[in-house]
């Protein structure tokens, strides 16, 4: 038999098993799930964590965890448990810098305790401008803003609800909680959401 | 998007709104890292999908499956017979196939078992 020969029967076997098919049909689907969500992952990561490396970095990390673990899973489950997976990470990054924080402010203490600076006070208010002012980058930065001081759970399901577009039950399962603390969260960040950013958007009730 | 769209308000309606701008408007560099981040999960995926004894096995796999259908190539009934002078012995085909960079062909062992039945199912039809 000659290497033709040989080579002809390997096309003929890499065809044949309709378990490759799936395989490829699969890892396509996924490909096309992770173009899906990595934008708009990688926002609400900036959105938390306030700095675009660090946003990557999670979004990355989310993405090969879900690869690792779960790729096999129904591709239903994929989003939510992708952003489970995400909103740990970001999790673990706030609380890796409240720890490189509270380090860093020891020693600064050391020489001057009133050097602490909280960085959403560097930021310009601009609530008191008219909302027709303001441009919808202004505009997303004041929400950002206003979202940056909203409990942590309350963040997690506004943006899950909101941004992403999860229903009750899925954002149940990305936050790891039941479906009355998803829409008790919800509720209360848009109350004070709506609140912090009176004549922003409309101002209706 | 299976958000109760009906149910909410002008408020909730412009926050999406916003939000879908802002994933609108990445720039191009951190599109480009997250296309970079995308294309390493899925490469991860696909090493996963191969088994941990293939991966590590692979070369030796390999040189051991090209030495095995040499020695076979060598027995069958068509070489011994004469046919080495009359079509040449493939020396370049086999030095490819030994060739433990060539993993495509020699990464699975069942596909030599299947080439050696298809082998055999010609050499008993033409002899």
């Amino acid at each position: 038999m000659r290497l033709t020969d040989t080579l002809t029967l390997a096309v003929r076997w890499d065809e044949a098993p309709a378990s490759k098919e799936h395989t490829l049909e699969h890892s396509l689907e996924f490909g096309r799930f992770l173009a899906g969500v990595e934008k708009r992952a990688f926002r609400i990561a900036r959105i938390i964590v306030r700095n675009d490396d660090d946003a990557l970095d999670i979004v990355q990390d989310a993405m090969l965890q879900l690869a690792r673990s779960y790729a096999d899973r129904p591709a239903e489950e994929w989003r939510p448990l992708f952003y489970r997976i995400l909103q740990n990470r970001i999790r673990d990054f706030q609380r890796r810098s409240k720890v490189r924080a509270r380090i860093l402010s020891w020693f600064a203490s050391a020489s001057d305790e009133e050097d602490e600076i909280d960085p959403l006070q560097s930021v310009p208010d601009r609530a008191a401008l008219p909302p027709e002012q303001l441009s919808t980058e202004q505009a997303m930065q004041e929400l950002e803003r206003a979202l940056a001081k909203l409990p942590a759970r309350q963040q997690q399901a506004f943006m899950l609800r909101n941004f992403e577009g999860l229903d009750v039950a899925q954002t149940a399962a990305a936050m790891g909680c039941t479906e009355g603390s998803v829409k008790t969260h919800y509720s209360r960040a848009v109350h004070t959401l709506r609140e912090e950013l009176a004549g922003f958007a409309g101002g209706e009730q | 998007m299976s958000h109760d769209v009906e149910r909410e308000s002008e408020f909730e309606k412009r926050t999406r709104a916003l939000f879908e701008a802002s994933v609108e408007s990445l720039d191009g560099r951190t599109r480009s890292r997250l296309n970079q981040a995308r294309q390493a999960a899925l490469a991860e995926l696909n090493a996963r999908r191969t088994p941990a004894w293939l991966r590590m096995g692979m070369p030796l796999a390999g040189v051991t499956a090209a030495a095995v259908l040499a020695v076979w190539m060598g027995l069958s009934p068509g070489m011994r017979d004469g046919e080495l002078q009359e079509t040449g012995w493939p020396v370049d085909d086999l030095d490819i196939v030994a060739d433990v960079a060539s993993f495509d062909l020699i990464e699975d062992v069942e596909f030599y078992a299947w080439v050696a039945a298809q082998t055999s199912q010609a050499n008993g039809n033409s002899g």
